[in-house]
């Protein structure tokens, strides 16, 4: 049996939260979610992970933009620094559309920018993106 | 040796003084009949007279007297005398062949015979050499006198002064030089007392004629005359002759040209300072390597509070001055090319408090050049706008944070609308999860119309973010918009619409214009959107783009075959909010059309639309020409 993907998600918003779950369901993906409510949540879990008796980095990061305490450019710039966790897929999630906010999580390193859209059937699309992002990944 | 000629009249007298009269070279001696005509000659009378033998025997001896004595009768007098005393002593100015004078003292001596009868006489003459001299030099110098006298570009003219007691001060002319009249156009007064002549003459003119002739001092001065249309001259004047004769000679210029050309270079610099002082920029002027400061007007005074300018050093007035002014005014006179700053940052300290604050200056820096073309200074022509930067930095933050806070507002309120609509969404779908079919299709109605509100309200932020921005940008590019290009992407915009719609859309070539095409680009996109959606039922869609030149301004239109509207709505159309239908009938923000006038407006254009229900409608907007 493949192990479950798992995945780190920075979200405050419990009904993303719910909405994210979802859109992974809809398009079949195995995961573990670890759902990190602030920013600085996720930066207490990511100095869990270490070698030899620590946690395991997780396979991908779904991180909102807007995450309280630290939000997830911050985060992520945390991220890409890690001895770790590098080299992970990460994927910022925002509402906003503007170019600004693209500009800046690309610049901080993510792997994609996903604008959450306020049609049901288009935010489900997420689970279709994850999927491609972690299928390019080298396992 | 010369023989004294023999006359054919008898002679008397001894062989001795014929031989003397012959010898004596310097003496004059000739002998004339009882008439006066002459009958021999020496050599002397050559030599002293300049007459030949020729021409001088046989002539009356009138011939070398001057015409005075010869009117006087003196050769007469002379003659009778001697007949009637034996002989006449004479002296005085005889005339040579030339006109010349020449001055000789001697005697007539009556020859007789033995019978007493009067023969004629004997003349002899020295030539007084010293005296001749004298009247030589004499004449040499009032020659030159006489040359200079008509020859002086100046007027000359000789004053008799009448300072007799009881008796008003006056003066007269009694001789004038050619140049006379030029320079005194009024002409020559010459012998005609002045008082009366000129009875306006100012009375200077007589008190200084009166102190130079009773003084001797000589004076040099410029007055002017109104008696003589207020000409203006330079004068000198000296004491000629003995002081008792009270002659003044006046040497003048009339000025008059070169006192109306002073006035006039007066009055221009008299301008040009009011000018400089009045002028809102600040000026100053520098000189030398060292930029010692020559002029400087209140404006600039006014920039450098309390500091002493004029004639310092520029180093040494505003010492804190930067390194790029230096450079600049280096340059200036180094190369002679003008220096030109916008927006120049010159930190000093303006108000003398120790602290350099910042400043900025629009300013030229412009070189001075000498008449051979070398730069010998610079001069510094500036306007302070360090306000205008302050106000402009002041409203770029202020731009910033609305951009920033619309950003943010846009976020924040499309993030709950999200969570409405998702889960309104799901809401219905779980509901198809039961069996109660009924309160399924109300809550789908319901669910509906709560989606419909979330759509319009994310329209609405949507629309107002983008009238904000046309706002706000500071950015505002005004450069050459292609409205070709503006179109292109308007129409890749509305295509899938057009498509829907079965629309046909056509232009014309369009120009270029002062704009910019992103902007522009969105206007024909609303444009052309109320075009499609406002169209008749039942009528394929058409619109027609097309642009006309009007003086220096381009006229566009958007002409469609729509709805239309009445003509009287025509302005209200344009006004943030303003919708004339329902939203059942035709959904929309009433931004589109405010975003279209907004834009046009910032490009310094007009935007209006003619129409009438059911016939279609024309939008037009003007725009300035783009540049070449």
């Amino acid at each position: 049996m493949r192990p479950r993907l798992q995945i780190l998600l920075g979200e405050d918003n419990l009904g993303d939260v719910l909405l994210v779950r979802r859109a992974l369901n809809e398009h079949r993906v195995e995961y573990e979610l670890h759902t990190m409510r602030d920013g600085s949540e996720a930066a207490l879990f990511m100095e869990g992970v270490q070698e030899g008796g620590g946690l395991p980095c997780p396979d991908l990061f779904l991180l909102d933009l807007n995450l309280p305490k630290l939000d997830g450019c911050e985060l992520l710039v945390l991220l890409r620094a890690h001895p770790l966790c590098g080299d992970k897929p990460v994927i910022i999630i925002s509402s906003s559309g503007a170019e600004s906010d693209r500009r800046r999580a690309t610049n901080a390193g993510a792997t994609q920018y996903y604008q959450k859209p306020s049609d049901l059937k288009e935010f489900m699309k997420l689970g279709a993106l994850v999927r491609e992002v972690v299928k390019a990944e080298p396992q | 040796m010369t023989q004294l000629v023999q006359p054919d009249l008898p002679v008397v007298d001894t062989p001795l003084v014929e031989i003397l009269v012959a010898e004596l070279g310097d003496v004059l001696a000739f002998r004339t009949d009882a008439g006066g005509f002459t009958t021999d000659w020496n050599p002397g009378v050559e030599r002293i007279l300049g007459y030949g033998r020729a021409e001088w025997v046989g002539q009356r001896v009138h011939l070398i007297f001057t015409p005075g004595d010869r009117a006087a009768k003196k050769p007469e007098r002379d003659m009778a005398k001697a007949a009637r005393e034996g002989r006449a002593l004479t002296a005085g100015p005889y005339q040579r062949g030339d006109g010349s004078l020449l001055f000789v003292e001697g005697a007539v001596v009556a020859l007789k015979d033995s019978h007493g009868t009067l023969l004629g006489f004997y003349n002899v003459m020295r030539d007084l050499a010293e005296r001749n001299e004298a009247e030589a030099a004499r004449r040499q110098s009032e020659e030159t006198y006489r040359n200079l006298f008509n020859g002086l570009d100046q007027g000359f003219c000789i004053v008799e002064v009448k300072t007799e007691t009881g008796e008003p001060l006056d003066y007269r002319v009694i001789e004038v030089n050619p140049a006379f009249e030029k320079q005194s156009p009024q002409g020559n007064a010459e012998g005609r007392w002045i008082r009366e002549r000129y009875p306006q003459h100012e009375e200077r003119w007589f008190e200084i004629y009166r102190d130079v002739a009773l003084t001797g001092e000589p004076i040099r001065f410029q007055e002017r005359s109104k008696e003589l249309e207020t000409l203006w001259f330079d004068v000198y004047a000296f004491r000629i002759g003995p002081p008792q004769q009270k002659h003044v000679g006046v040497i003048f210029t009339n000025i008059t040209e070169r006192k109306h050309s002073e006035q006039a270079l007066r009055d221009s610099v008299e301008r040009v300072e009011q000018v400089l002082a009045q002028a809102p920029v600040a000026i100053v002027v520098f000189r030398g390597p060292e930029f010692v400061i020559e002029l400087a007007n209140p404006s600039y005074q006014a920039l450098v509070q309390g500091r002493e300018l004029v004639g310092r050093r520029f180093a040494e007035v505003v010492p804190e001055i930067g390194a790029d002014v230096w450079a600049a005014f280096h340059h200036v006179m180094d190369t002679g090319e003008a220096v030109v700053r916008e927006e120049f940052y010159v930190p000093y300290d303006h108000d003398g408090d120790g602290i350099v604050e910042d400043h900025w200056f629009n300013l030229v820096y412009h070189p001075l050049r000498e008449s051979d073309g070398t730069v010998s200074g610079l001069v510094t022509v500036c306007i302070e706008v360090t306000a205008h930067i302050r106000a402009r930095q002041d409203l770029e933050l202020v731009n910033r944070g609305l951009e920033e806070f619309a950003h943010v507002a846009s976020h924040d309120l499309q993030e709950p609308l999200r969570m409405v609509r998702c889960y309104t969404q799901l809401l219905v779908e779980s509901s198809d999860d039961e069996a109660t079919q009924v309160v399924t299709e109300e809550r789908r109605l319901f669910a509906g119309f709560i989606e419909n509100g979330v759509v319009r309200m994310e329209t609405l932020i949507r629309d107002l973010l983008a009238y904000s921005r046309t706002v706000h940008s500071l950015d505002l590019d005004v450069c050459n918009a292609s409205l070709e290009t503006a179109l292109s992407h308007a129409l890749s915009a509305v295509e899938a619409r057009a498509a829907e719609t079965a629309a046909v859309i056509t232009h014309e070539p369009l120009p270029v214009v002062r704009g910019d095409e992103a902007q522009l680009s969105h206007v024909f996109q609303n444009l052309l959107s109320n075009a499609l959606k406002y169209c008749t039922p039942g009528q394929q869609p058409q619109v027609h783009i097309s642009a006309e030149l009007q003086a220096e301004e381009w006229i566009v239109s958007v002409r469609d075959n729509g709805i239309g509207f009445e003509s009287k709505h025509a302005a209200r159309i344009f006004g943030l909010f303003k919708r004339l239908h329902r939203d059942d009938e035709y959904p929309g923000t009433g931004l589109g059309l405010a975003i279209c006038k907004r834009i046009i407006e910032r490009y310094g254009g007009r935007i209006w639309a003619d129409s009438e229900p059911l016939a279609g409608a024309t939008f037009r907007f003007s725009l300035a020409a783009g540049r070449q």
